[in-house]
């Protein structure tokens, strides 16, 4: 990305980009969170498919159906949706552990097909049962700070997003701690990196497979509570946010951690700078002209090794 | 007359030069073997003739014309044919319907594809398997499956890899057999292997490559004397024998 | 078993459609022709994908774009240009074919394979669902109601029977079609490319120029049952010619019934699209019908992947080995 850059100060996108500077910095401000909060779903979805090379096209609804969680335990109990999360954690956990069980294990043996099929039925149900619980319409959760925002120089940090990102932060640090500093955790590396070698000094597959698959989940609901102060819920969002999330894991790297959390920056910026200057419909444009350029450049991505 | 000619091919994987500077020609008729040590870049060359990967420098031309940068499908339609070390079967079909996928490189007619798919089945042995499910078939038979697919192509050369890899000697044999039956066609062929006895008694010459360099190129018996070769195989040690 | 050379399956097919073909001369209620031409519908949706899926291996996840493509291009021209859908559905299924190739060309250039097909060509309906939801022009996400009249030259009967007919004719052509490919060394290529790409392209295969080929004919054969949705049902919104809701129907059927075989299709979306109907027999509200018919398909799918890869038809081969091996013992003792 580095080499030999020709000077660009004459053309058209310097020229908008000097117009719009204050734009572009609120652009970046609000993209390195939301970059933050991708970077959190990306991770549960990398690490899902680095461990066990399934790619879970269900993975979008399980942000969804935190979502969905906090809205409720907002709307019956009251709660933040900050504080939902300790109830959400155990719920996908278990919830995750259960899929896994019930449909990701009968099929390891068959071939790729067998999982793109079960996890697309598995998204087709969650997003039908989310239909007949809650019913089709969108739904919001709003809290006291929903649309407060702290003002840093010119630009405006909305705080539900301050705090979603930070929530996101403290998560992948734990994550790390856990795949880094753990026993358990370095037996999921060497699970991802080496199946066979891992098999052959005792690691149990087994274990690893559900815990990655509910780590993941877990991971995915709490980024639903998360977004859901400033976000609109529906039934339909599972879709996109996978899609956003393979972006990402093009991005960084299959099964790379720190390659979920530079997609997830990248993302987010290209995402909010676009969606500034020109609409949020145009930065679905860029997002997807990412996906292009990446499959153009390096197929297997960033952080990925050789 | 030359049937293969490699010049100065190299191939980097980022900073690994797996390939470096390759240069050799198979002529029409002739058994080349291809032996080195584990990792020497073997099936790398494999790969880049028959157009699964592109050199990063140098060129590979068949009966004189360019086909460095074709795909693979073109480049077995020129006449270049290969198997793969761990067998490729096509699983879910039978024995037989394997090997017509083979025979449609020539005949694009199902009756003719059959036909020759037959015939190809019985030299190599395996038509009381003709109408198995490939995925049914044991190890040895899989590696002759490879073989007769990449036969029926008609091609003008056969490369093998590791064709004898985990077969019984009475098995090894047999293949042997086999392949002096196709070179007596005329078919050049390309063969790596590490089953060193075979593949000696096979060639009518030899290359050695170590960490994707050629140390050696010549008759089985030169090369079987040549200190390097020895060095890259078994360790300095084994040069000079003391005892 | 040996595949016969003989046309003789093809003659049976022609015998069994005509004979399908006869139904509306017996049953006159409008109910049941309902049914059975909602039934072939989605038999013939089965069919086209199971080219793409079944035989070849491809992930395609974006048919229901080609579906809506070939409703919505008909119907606008229709409405907005006076165009008799009977040469709009051509132009849609030309444009569905071009889109069809250009997609997978550009996935053969960037070697985008697998499963990242599937998620490329999943991105690629989603991006054609929002924009025709977003688009004023085609009533964005209000949908489009067809006006009636008695034009047969305008693809409009009064009667079902002639629709009937037409999808069953439509079904047909399609079982032709890959009947024909079948039988033939395209068959086999593409089997191969399925079974494994890399092996075929060094057995000579032009794997990419097949896998381009089949998504065209496929793109071209939904479209063509998409203008038939429009004109049948009357009224077409991206929720039923564009959404997931056709491309699980496809999986189900495709699944269920055998993927790669040539009844496979018909079999199981005969077997669910009778289910289907039941299952609107039930004393619930139609909303919730509606949801819990989608839910049991969801699972319907993952059970069938779990437990019957190889669909009903991989059954019956299965259970007519066994029932040979039993013959054979007791003809031997």
């Amino acid at each position: 990305m580095v080499r030999g850059f020709p000077d660009l100060s004459g053309t058209p996108a310097a020229r908008i980009a000097m117009q719009n500077i204050e734009l572009i910095l609120q652009g970046i401000c609000t993209g390195i969170m939301m970059g933050l909060i991708y970077a959190l779903i990306a991770s549960g979805f990398t690490m899902i498919l680095g461990v066990m090379n399934v790619v879970n096209f269900a993975h979008g609804n399980f942000v969804m159906m935190g979502m969905y969680l906090a809205y409720s335990l907002g709307v019956r109990f009251g709660l933040d949706p900050f504080a939902s999360i300790v109830v959400v954690i155990p719920v996908m956990i278990i919830f995750g552990a259960t899929v896994y069980f019930i449909i990701i294990k009968p099929i390891q043996g068959q071939p790729q097909y067998a999982q793109m099929i079960v996890t697309l039925g598995l998204l087709y149900v969650i997003e039908n049962v989310v239909i007949w619980i809650f019913g089709g319409e969108s739904r919001t959760l709003n809290t006291p700070y929903t649309t407060a925002a702290i003002a840093l120089g010119g630009v405006r940090l909305s705080v539900a997003r301050l705090l979603g990102a930070s929530a996101s932060l403290v998560v992948l640090g734990g994550l790390f701690l856990f795949l880094y500093k753990t026993d358990f955790g370095r037996a999921v590396r060497a699970c991802a990196n080496e199946p066979e070698s891992a098999q052959g000094v005792g690691i149990n597959l087994n274990k690893v497979f559900y815990t990655a698959f509910g780590i993941g989940a877990a991971m995915a609901g709490i980024a639903g509570c998360i977004v859901m102060p400033f976000q609109v819920c529906n039934p339909t969002a599972g879709i996109p946010a996978v899609l956003k999330a393979t972006v990402i894991v093009i991005v960084g790297g299959f099964g790379s951690i720190p390659g979920a959390l530079f997609g997830g920056l990248v993302i987010g910026i290209a995402e909010s700078v676009t969606s500034a200057i020109w609409s949020p419909a145009f930065a679905n444009v860029v997002v997807f002209s990412v996906l292009i350029l990446m499959l153009l450049w390096k197929p297997s991505g960033v952080f990925s090794r050789g | 007359m030359i049937l293969l000619e490699l010049d100065g091919v190299t191939k980097k994987f980022g900073g690994l030069t797996a390939v470096n500077k390759l240069t050799t020609t198979v002529q029409k008729g002739e058994i080349l073997g291809i032996i080195g040590p584990n990792g020497a870049g073997k099936t790398t060359v494999f790969n880049l003739i028959s157009g699964f990967l592109k050199p990063s420098e140098g060129s590979i031309r068949f009966k004189g014309e360019d086909i460095t940068r074709l795909e693979p499908n073109q480049i077995c339609r020129f006449g270049v044919s290969r198997t793969f070390q761990i067998a490729k079967p096509f699983g879910n079909i039978t024995t037989l319907e394997n090997v017509m996928i083979g025979a449609f490189n020539r005949a694009k007619d199902v009756g003719e594809g059959a036909r020759i798919a037959d015939r190809v089945l019985e030299r190599t042995l395996l038509s009381s398997k003709r109408n198995a499910l490939a995925k049914n078939l044991s190890v040895p038979e899989r590696k002759r499956l490879e073989l007769a697919k990449a036969l029926a192509t008609a091609p003008e050369i056969l490369m093998l890899d590791e064709p004898m890899g985990g077969l019984t000697p009475t098995e090894i044999d047999k293949m042997t057999e086999l392949l002096l039956d196709v070179h007596k066609e005329g078919i050049a062929i390309l063969i790596i292997e590490h089953v060193l006895q075979a593949v000696m008694n096979l060639s009518h010459r030899i290359v050695v490559l170590n960490y994707g360099v050629k140390i050696a190129e010549g008759e089985p018996t030169e090369i079987g004397k040549n200190s390097g070769v020895i060095e890259a195989y078994l360790g300095e040690e084994y040069v000079f024998p003391s005892r | 078993m040996r595949e016969s050379r003989s046309l003789r399956p093809f003659y049976c097919l022609i015998c069994a459609a005509l004979a399908v073909a006869t139904v509306p001369l017996f049953v006159s209620s409008d109910y049941f022709l309902t049914v059975f031409i909602s039934v072939l519908y989605g038999v013939y949706l089965c069919i086209c994908w199971n080219l793409v899926f079944g035989y070849t291996g491809l992930f395609s996840l974006c048919h229901q774009a080609f579906l809506g493509i070939g409703a919505y291009t008909s119907t606008v021209l229709y409405l907005n240009h006076k165009l008799s859908p009977w040469l709009g559905m051509f132009v849609g299924a030309f444009l569905s074919t071009a889109l069809a190739v250009g997609l997978t060309f550009v996935c053969y250039r960037y070697r985008v394979k697998g499963l990242f097909f599937g998620i490329v060509t999943l991105a690629f309906a989603f991006v054609i669902q929002n924009l025709v939801m977003s688009w004023d022009y085609v009533h964005a996400a209000v949908g489009i109601s067809l006006v009636q009249m008695d034009a047969p030259w305008d693809y409009y009967f009064m009667e079902r029977s002639p629709y009937y007919w037409i999808i069953l004719f439509l079904v047909v052509i399609a079982l032709a079609v890959t009947f024909f490919i079948e039988r033939s060394y395209i068959g086999y290529y593409l089997k191969a490319i399925r079974e494994d790409e890399d092996a075929a392209e060094a057995l000579g295969v032009p794997s990419s120029r097949y896998k381009i080929l089949v998504m065209a004919v496929s793109a071209f054969l939904i479209s063509l049952g998409g203008t038939f949705y429009a004109q049948f049902y009357m009224y077409i919104h991206p929720e039923n010619v564009l959404s997931f809701g056709p491309m699980v129907t496809m999986q189900v059927g495709t699944m269920a019934g055998g993927a790669g075989t040539l009844l496979g299709p018909v079999i199981g979306w005969t077997f669910f699209g009778f289910f289907d109907e039941a299952l609107s027999w039930l004393p619930i509200g139609s909303l919730s019908t509606a949801t819990i018919t989608r839910i049991t398909y969801g699972v319907i799918l993952m059970t069938i992947v779990i437990f019957l890869p190889t669909g009903m038809v991989g059954l019956a081969k299965r259970l007519s080995v066994i029932l040979r091996i039993r013959s054979r013992r007791y003809s031997g003792e």
